[in-house]
């Protein structure tokens, strides 16, 4: 797993996540994830996931504890190129209203 | 697509307790991501023949086949690995009573990831949220009934994401919509995550309900193993024995249909 954080002036900061985001990457990828929407708090935060192959639990479990801190400083969480299982996961756990996913998204699309 | 097409392949597993034989030639495939249902009576061996598949009785080598490996053939370390993959809800499903419910679903995660607490906490929430009990997360499992407790050891066993997924009669002692809930969620599971799941189960409807492939054992051997079409179909009497022996849950028997009476049977006709 890597995470490359883009940040353009004036724009969200944008992550884009490679690999597998799992029990074994979330604790490490976590911690970046959390200092970005710190740092840049009110700027919402756009995660791309065209290149994250699978997602388990444990990263679902980030998203909902990113969503969180965004929400309480007044931005949201946008997600990006969700493949199909990162969908399910999401969808399963019944979090897909929150996390503002929508079954049938396109790959790149919000 | 020979040996890849199926996760578990047994090649004749024979079992034991002490002396005594209890498992005879077991031979069947499990294919992934689908519901294999056990079924038989009581005492003929469906729970032995987990206790295998989980790692936690010994197997010969040779006779098991797991992901094209040897189970009897695994060291410690093979062995952690594959049981880190699975998820196994046993029959008494027993919680830590000293533990609140989110707190018995972390247990797993605490032991086996690096994750923070607060992630773990989320994880629960979720695992407890898949099986209707995301309230009650900070109950202690003596506040709950049976079948809350039940549902409970199922969100445990959840908890790693197993691709493989163990389960002992989920239904025994729940009341029918808790069981319901159970099979749908089984049959969600399936579905969304392609997980693989072996239920061992004695009741019919249930297990023709979620099964795509059912195995009917009897006193330690496999009478039949089929889709669910072909087992309802089977011309085998044994089988018939048992579906018809289930489907009734009256104890009283037509003396005309048994063996014991003597002379001619009596064929009774579907009333
Ligand atoms: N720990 C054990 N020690 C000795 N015999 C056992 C043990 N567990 C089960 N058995 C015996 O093995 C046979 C199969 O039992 P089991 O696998 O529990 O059947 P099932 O789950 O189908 O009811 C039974 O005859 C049972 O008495
Ligand atoms: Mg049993």
């Amino acid at each position: 797993m890597s995470a490359a954080v883009l940040d353009p002036p004036g724009d969200a900061p944008v992550v884009e996540l490679t690999g597998t985001v799992d029990f074994k990457s979330v604790p490490e990828l976590r911690k970046r994830l959390l200092k970005v929407v710190k740092k840049r708090g009110g700027d919402g935060l756009r995660l791309d996931f065209r290149r994250v192959t699978r997602m388990d639990t444990s990263g679902v479990a980030m998203l909902v504890e990113l969503h969180q801190l965004a929400s309480s400083r007044g931005s949201r969480l946008a997600l990006i190129g969700l493949n199909e299982q990162v969908r399910r996961m999401i969808q399963l756990a019944r979090l897909d209203r929150l996390l503002g996913v929508s079954i049938g998204e396109e790959a790149g699309c919000q | 697509m020979s040996a890849e097409s199926h996760l578990i392949d047994m090649q004749g597993l024979n079992s034991h307790y002490g002396g005594r034989q209890v498992l005879f030639d077991i031979r069947f495939t499990i294919p992934r991501r689908q519901v294999t249902v056990i079924m038989g009576v009581s005492g003929c061996g469906k729970t032995t023949l987990l206790r295998h598949l989980i790692g936690l009785k010994a197997t010969q080598p040779g006779q098991v086949m797991i992901d094209g490996e040897d189970l009897g053939g695994f060291d410690e370390a093979k062995l952690r690995a594959y049981r880190l993959k699975t998820g196994v809800l046993f029959q008494g499903g027993a919680l830590f009573n000293s533990l609140s419910l989110w707190e018995n679903i972390a247990v797993p995660l605490k032991v086996h990831t690096r994750l923070p607490e607060k992630i773990i906490r989320i994880m629960a929430v979720i695992k407890l949220g898949l099986v209707g009990l995301s309230e009650f997360c900070d109950y202690m499992p003596s506040q709950l009934s049976g079948g809350m407790r039940k549902r409970a050891g199922l969100a445990r066993a959840l908890a790693m994401d197993p691709e493989i997924l163990f389960v002992d009669e989920p239904s025994s002692g729940l009341d029918p919509i808790t069981a319901a809930g159970l099979d749908q969620l089984i049959l969600d599971l399936r579905e969304t995550l392609g997980m693989t799941i072996i239920v061992v189960t004695h009741e019919l409807e249930s297990a023709f309900h979620i099964a795509d492939q059912l195995i009917v054992m009897d006193q330690g051997r496999v009478l039949a193993a089929g889709g669910p079409e072909e087992i309802q179909a089977s011309g085998d009497k044994r089988v018939r024995q048992f579906l018809n022996r289930q489907a009734d849950p009256r104890w009283t028997e037509n003396p005309a249909t048994s063996s014991c009476l003597p002379g001619e049977r009596v064929e009774e006709g579907k009333g």
